[in-house]
């Protein structure tokens, strides 16, 4: 017996899709990219726990859109078992992001960044598109994925605004 | 008259391919011969520490460091690949996914192997910050192959419960259904579908811990290598231990939660008895889920700055940690086995033994964790008594006892498998009972030299790990055996 598979497109989203949501989805995305791109430029630095918790909050964002556009997105043949089973270059793709986005924090500690904002900023921008591209990956992996992996790094910046960088 | 050749039917041959049988083999091989031989460097430890061989102190730690960060990879990748065997139907799990997690352990474990062995890192497993920096008799190199190391094992872990939780969305529609609530909770159910059967909520508790702690593990792992390539990175010491025991205790706790996975898939095979999932069922895992994350508190009893709620969270939640294990688990066993006419062979008899482990290794632990035993108990060999009875008499027991099983056991028990049981459960429980009178006797964890009667005791232990070893190399030769045997002829052995 052949086994049923999900498509791995949001079929709902496809064929009515929710303007309101993808409204408040741009409007939120706005507001975390202009804090990407404003805050390094700001004079007082925030305290570390709270500018990790604001990593977390762009992260969420970013992840929430890559989500959404993933699941109008037809599977390709690159895609994961949902598509073709047996791939899984998305999910170990989608945990490499999220390490990557770990590891990137490193730089964040200490003044070098305040001094140098423009690559504070490219940090910003970098930990959103290593966010969209996780919860990308997660959702061509496996429906619901994406939201997986964007909550996980939502954990990371969490667990790290419990002290990392603070002396 | 010319004779007729007599034919007789040629083993069957098969090409390797990556099926789950094939990644499941090869996670078990791995794992059972790496812990061979860390078992034989842990012999060797007590050797030293009983005068029998003397070993350079910083080789000791080393070999410290490679036990205790081996044995839980290696008790991790067992048990991980035992659950993954017992659930995979269910959730249409891939072994490829399965091959790169544990393509990443091997990674870590070969990083370790290289840290330690070459480059003599000797800071424990633990890792605790400033350890690795300060005061070291190790090249710089050997710290971070260390750090590497470790954070490939978390990575090929991570990839694994993540796996496993996505996989859950998707059968079931969502983790609380994965845990087994609307069991308890008929309204999160759906029409038509079936509650999730114990192994899979098992397995869903370890994705979201296992989760959660290896997120946890490469935060830290991250600021100690920030650290490693800029000195001037910051690390407050109190916030690395709290991150650093948080991500420890849980790996080191989902070892057994991964084996009470498998006990639910397999003990009522050999019992003819159903286990089903019910209300109590999932509270209890939803309890344990809690409970793994948050009992990590009580390794930090002696850290006065440690916020005091912590301290009472880490206490009432190591006591209450024992609660589901001990009355849904290993209660349940009990009572599933009690008049069954259970079929005792290897796998049912490990599986049995490792709930004896389990639950002396957790009432030893409740004794640590109560600040008044603690006084006398912190960090003596009382420690590593109780996660050696858990870890060796419980975990690494189940283990085998899902080997076993997985490598077939049609015939009956082999006269070589029963001595080989015998001296394995009797060399373990010789080799425990010198931990813990050790402990009582204040004798101190983690030194390469004891005070009396530490010697004594070591040389008690040796002699165990020696009988241990000898009935471990029987019961592994007769899975090996009936596995090969298996394969061969796999229409006599189905």
């Amino acid at each position: 017996m052949i086994k049923e598979r999900p498509s791995g497109v949001d079929a709902e989203a496809t064929v009515g899709p929710s303007w309101v949501a993808d409204a408040a989805l741009g409007i939120a995305f706005a507001a975390a990219l202009a804090y990407a791109v404003l805050s390094p430029f700001a004079g007082e630095a925030p305290s570390v726990a709270l500018h990790h918790l604001a990593h977390g909050a762009i992260m969420v964002v970013a992840g929430a859109v890559g989500i959404r556009i993933a699941r109008r997105v037809p599977p390709t043949a690159g895609d994961g078992q949902d598509a073709h089973p047996g791939g899984s270059r998305p999910l170990v793709l989608a945990v490499l992001a999220e390490a990557a986005a770990i590891a990137l924090m490193a730089f964040d500690a200490g003044s070098w960044l305040d001094r140098h904002p423009a690559l504070h900023l490219a940090m910003h921008l970098t930990l959103m598109a290593l966010t969209f591209a996780a919860a990308v990956w997660g959702e061509r992996y496996r429906r619901g994925a994406g939201t997986l992996v964007t909550a996980m790094m939502a954990a990371m910046a969490a667990i790290a605004a419990t002290g990392f960088g603070a002396g | 008259m010319a004779t007729q050749p007599v034919t007789v039917p040629a083993p069957v041959r098969r090409s390797w391919a990556l099926t789950p049988r094939s990644v499941v083999s090869i996670c078990l091989s791995t794992s059972f011969v790496l812990i061979y031989v860390l078992g034989m460097v842990g012999g060797i430890m007590r050797a030293n520490q009983a005068a029998v061989v003397h070993l350079p102190l910083d080789t000791f730690y080393s070999l410290l460091t490679l036990h205790g960060t081996g044995m839980i990879a290696l008790v991790t990748l067992a048990m991980a690949a035992g659950l993954w065997y017992a659930v995979h139907d269910i959730l249409d799990l891939r072994p490829r996914v399965l091959m790169v997690g544990f393509a990443l352990f091997c990674l870590g474990i070969v990083l370790v192997l290289v840290a330690t062995l070459v480059g003599g890192f000797a800071a424990g497993w633990t890792f605790l910050y400033p350890l690795p920096f300060v005061n070291t008799t190790w090249p710089a190199w050997a710290t971070l192959a260390f750090l590497l190391g470790v954070l490939a094992v978390g990575l090929g872990f991570s990839i694994y419960c993540m796996d496993i939780l996505t996989a859950v969305v998707g059968r079931y529609g969502g983790l609380l259904r994965g845990l087994g609530l609307d069991a308890l909770i008929p309204a999160l159910g759906r029409p038509g579908q079936e509650v999730a059967p114990p192994p899979v909520i098992a397995a869903t508790m370890v994705g979201i811990d296992g989760a959660i702690g290896t997120l946890a593990g490469a935060v830290i792992l991250i600021a100690l290598l920030a650290h490693y390539v800029n000195p001037a990175f910051p690390i407050d010491a109190l916030w690395a231990k709290n991150v650093t025991y948080f991500f420890g205790h849980i790996i080191a706790n989902l070892d057994i939660y991964l084996a009470a996975g498998t006990i639910y898939a397999y003990l009522p095979t050999y019992a003819g008895r159903e286990w089903k999932t019910n209300g109590v069922l999932a509270l209890s895992w939803v309890g344990s889920l809690v409970f793994v994350l948050t009992a990590y508190g009580h390794h930090l009893y002696m850290d006065f700055v440690q916020p005091p709620a912590l301290q009472f969270l880490g206490e009432s939640t190591s006591y209450l940690a024992s609660v589901p294990p001990a009355v849904v688990t290993i209660f349940g066993a009990v009572l599933l086995v009690y008049r069954s006419g259970i079929r005792w062979h290897v796998g049912s008899v490990l599986l049995y033994a490792g709930l004896v482990g389990w639950a002396v290794g957790g009432t030893a632990a409740e004794l640590d964790a109560s600040i008044p035993f603690n006084f006398v108990l912190h960090n003596t060999l009382w420690v590593v008594a109780h996660f050696h009875t858990y870890l060796l008499g419980g975990a690494f027991l189940f283990a085998i006892a899902f080997a076993s099983h997985f490598a077939g056991e049609r015939e009956a028990m082999s006269g070589w498998a029963r001595a080989g049981l015998w001296l394995l459960l009797g060399g373990i429980t010789l080799f425990l009972a010198s931990f813990y009178v050790s402990g009582l006797e204040g004798v101190p964890r983690r030194e390469a030299i004891q005070p009396a009667p530490g010697p004594v005791l070591s040389l008690y232990a040796t002699a165990a790990v020696a009988v241990l070893l000898a009935g471990l190399t029987l019961v592994l030769l007769d899975v090996w055996h009936r596995a090969r045997r298996s394969r061969a002829f796999p229409e006599e052995a189905a």
